[in-house]
């Protein structure tokens, strides 16, 4: 069959996937199977064409992506593939074209690439799982859970990347005595654990909300005494707020029982 | 007294305690009991001073029958006193850490009636926490000085760390400040859960290779844990006229004949008017700091005390760090190759830390570093680039081999912020404007030891 793309024109190339990991592992199998080499692998509603640049949708396909998964196990290791899957959540536009890239440069190197730490496919994939790694700790860090009716545990968070996936696990583990959702506000997605198990929904933001029921009665005055807590500790001959924000950066406190009262744009909108 | 107020009492009563870690072992979770713990810990929170929160750090009580004199429960002082019942506390600590705002409890407590009654107490709201609540969170237990072995054994089944507090650098101090505490009772314990630690089938003590230049003991295995994640303790710096060369071997020797985790320090602050204790003093943020930075290059650099300070120095240089300090007057060992130099070497190099050397040995088997690659890797090229070749040319821009020469590369930065330990500012309310301060007397009267001794 021909391509409808001209071949000519189709030097440089742009590739649009769902935004999802299938998605991204689809576009890197039609590279291969079209004989392709695209110049960006970009996530829908990321794209921007270069000046004469052609754009392919791709249409997620799930045996594609399996098939990319298992030729990656196969060829590459097992890491190789985690590290893709790490870097698709990311949410920099570029994302999907440096897994491409990696994906071309271990199908080539085989196990060996996990020791080419500096290639340039291979350098930026680390620098940006290393940064997920630290977004992922302040999840860790930072969600706060609050008591709603009926015994459901609820928490709101802003992350960077869409890495509520990689949390549940640690959370479900350690609070699997009661059931919650982590709701993750930027991306749309709630970890949901119902007390044996945990999974995850793509939610529309206004309805999901508005569907919770209120706070239990205890929810206000745990909040208030972890708030006292928080200011009690604090020596004030040490003040250094600098420090703090370097820790508890500020992108996080609107999330943050402790430090939301002190947000200028939350007072003023009281 | 509202649970709320005592919270406030109590939680404010402990801020002092400088210790606030929840590592060093790897707790797996239980269906159908609450929490877990990680090795490397989790900081959930950061206060107003840029310190951690990790754990639900409060005192059973603030009352105490003691009489030390840097210390705000001290029994002369005129403060609100309170106490948790245990089922409070072990319940508050599970309100929290079902919002993950902690990793678990850090309790330490005022001597209520005698130190055995104290313990049990504690005893009590931690046993409560582990088998009514099903907790397996972490637990930082203090042993008080002056208890009965049979209770710091049952408590250390009950906690995950426990610390005595050695509270000052010397036994001299000690006695001097803290009449109801000596070197016997505080040793004592300290021993005990030495010689007792142990992990069981659940749980996993982190014992890395080489943390101290010594070789750690490694934890027993029993049926039940006790005190897994180790000990620590802490003394406050600058109260007494110990020297630096004091303290860290001191640390050195702690970290050597008890196999600590860790040793922290804590800056004087002045919270009593004691005629015993220096009043107008600046708070030695700064020192402090480096005082830290000598632990670390003692504990992860393989760094031997002996190297870092020597009695004619019996001060840590303020201006610039530890390391690089001691590499300005090791300089005939510089500059090293990158791609060739052994591991041992590159963790010499200022800039370069424990990760960095790591990366960079693994790094330069497939390719050779250079500048970009070296600020790749994240090592503090700025900081190295004095004190190593890439490919044979030395990365030096120009500055001559000599102590003088690269040490303002390497000083503490002009502007360091508006607070903290870099600012270089007497913190409010804590200069006179009639003393002036030199580096090395901590307003600290030697006649007035010897009076009192």
């Amino acid at each position: 069959m021909r391509d409808p793309l001209d071949h000519e024109a189709c030097l440089d190339l742009a590739y649009c996937y769902d935004g999802t990991l299938e998605g991204l592992l689809t576009a890197v199998f039609q590279a291969y199977a079209l004989h392709e080499d695209p110049r960006d692998v970009l996530p829908a509603g990321q794209v921007q064409p270069r000046l004469g640049q052609m754009v392919r949708e791709i249409q997620t396909d799930f045996a594609l992506a399996e098939r990319v998964k298992k030729g990656l196990h196969l060829k590459a290791g097992r890491d190789a593939f985690e590290l893709c899957r790490t870097v698709g959540v990311s949410d920099r536009p570029d994302a999907g074209t440096l897994v491409y890239r990696f994906v071309r440069f271990a199908m080539k190197t085989g196990k060996a690439w996990s020791r080419q730490v500096m290639d340039p496919a291979v350098e930026p994939m680390l620098a940006i799982r290393r940064s997920l790694g630290y977004e992922k700790e302040r999840l860790l860090q930072f969600i706060r859970f609050k008591e709603l009716e009926g015994g459901l545990w609820f928490a709101t968070c802003n992350p960077k990347a869409n890495l509520v996936p990689f949390v549940m696990d640690h959370f479900s583990d350690r609070f699997n005595t009661q059931s919650f959702i982590i709701y993750d506000e930027v991306h749309h997605i709630a970890g949901i654990y119902d007390g044996t198990e945990w999974y995850l929904a793509s939610v529309d933001q206004d309805e999901f909300l508005e569907r919770l029921p209120p706070q239990s009665r205890n929810e206000a005055r745990m909040q208030q005494a972890w708030k006292l807590f928080y200011r009690s500790v604090s020596i004030d001959a040490r003040y250094n707020p600098e420090l703090r924000t370097r820790w508890m950066p500020k992108r996080f406190w609107k999330n943050l029982t402790e430090v939301q009262e002190e947000l200028p744009s939350l007072v003023s909108r009281r | 007294m509202d649970l709320l107020e005592k919270l406030e009492v109590l939680a404010d009563a402990a801020k002092y305690d400088v210790a606030c870690t929840s590592s060093g072992i790897d707790r797996k979770a239980t269906k159908g009991l609450t929490g877990s713990t990680l090795g490397a810990g989790i900081c959930h929170s950061f206060t107003p001073d840029g310190r951690c929160v990790t754990l639900l750090k409060v005192l059973m009580t603030n009352a105490c029958v003691f009489d030390c004199a840097y210390c705000i429960n001290r029994c002369s002082n005129q403060v609100k006193r309170a106490a948790f019942t245990p089922q409070e506390l072990a319940d508050l600590t599970m309100a929290f850490y079902r919002r993950n705002y902690i990793e678990g409890l850090f309790l330490s407590s005022g001597v209520i009636g005698s130190p055995d009654y104290t313990t049990e107490l504690m005893i009590k709201t931690l046993s409560l926490l582990r088998d009514q609540h099903g907790f397996r969170g972490y637990i930082h237990a203090k042993a008080v000085p002056g208890t009965s072995p049979e209770l710091v054994q049952e408590l250390g089944l009950l906690a995950d760390r426990m610390s005595v507090n050695l509270e000052l650098p010397s036994s001299d101090s000690l006695e001097l400040l803290a009449p109801q505490k000596n070197r016997t009772n505080v040793l004592a314990p300290m021993r005990q859960i030495r010689d007792n630690i142990a992990v069981d089938r659940d749980t996993r003590a982190l014992v890395r290779k080489k943390t101290t230049y010594m070789t750690p003991t490694r934890p027993m295995r029993k049926d039940r844990a006790f005190v897994p994640a180790g000990q620590s303790t802490q003394m406050i710096i600058g109260a007494t006229p110990e020297s630096d060369f004091q303290i860290l071997n001191l640390s050195a020797a702690l970290y050597r004949s008890f196999s600590l985790k860790r040793v922290f320090f804590s800056a004087y602050l002045p919270v009593n008017h004691d005629v015993r204790l220096p009043q107008n003093d600046a708070i030695q943020l700064n020192r402090e700091h480096r005082l830290y930075q000598a632990d670390w290059l003692m504990r992860f650099h393989e760094f031997d005390v002996a190297e870092i300070i020597d009695q004619d120095h019996p001060f840590l240089d303020t201006t610039v760090d530890p390391k690089a300090n001691w590499a300005l007057n090791n300089l005939d060992l510089f500059p090293i190759e990158v791609n060739k130099a052994p591991y041992e070497m590159l963790l010499r190099v200022p800039g370069i830390g424990v990760t960095g050397a790591k990366k960079i040995m693994k790094a330069r088997k497939t390719c050779c570093l250079h500048e970009d690659e070296l600020r790749k890797l994240g090592i503090a090229y700025k900081r190295a680039r004095f004190f190593i070749t890439c490919a044979g040319k030395h990365q030096g821009a120009g500055v001559r081999m000599r102590p003088e020469d690269i040490r303002p590369y390497l000083a503490a930065p002009i502007d360091g912020g508006r607070h903290g330990r870099r600012a270089d500012k007497p913190l409010p309310g804590q200069m006179s404007l009639f003393d002036s301060v030199s580096s090395q007397s901590f307003g600290w009267k030697k006649e007035l030891q010897e009076a009192l001794a």
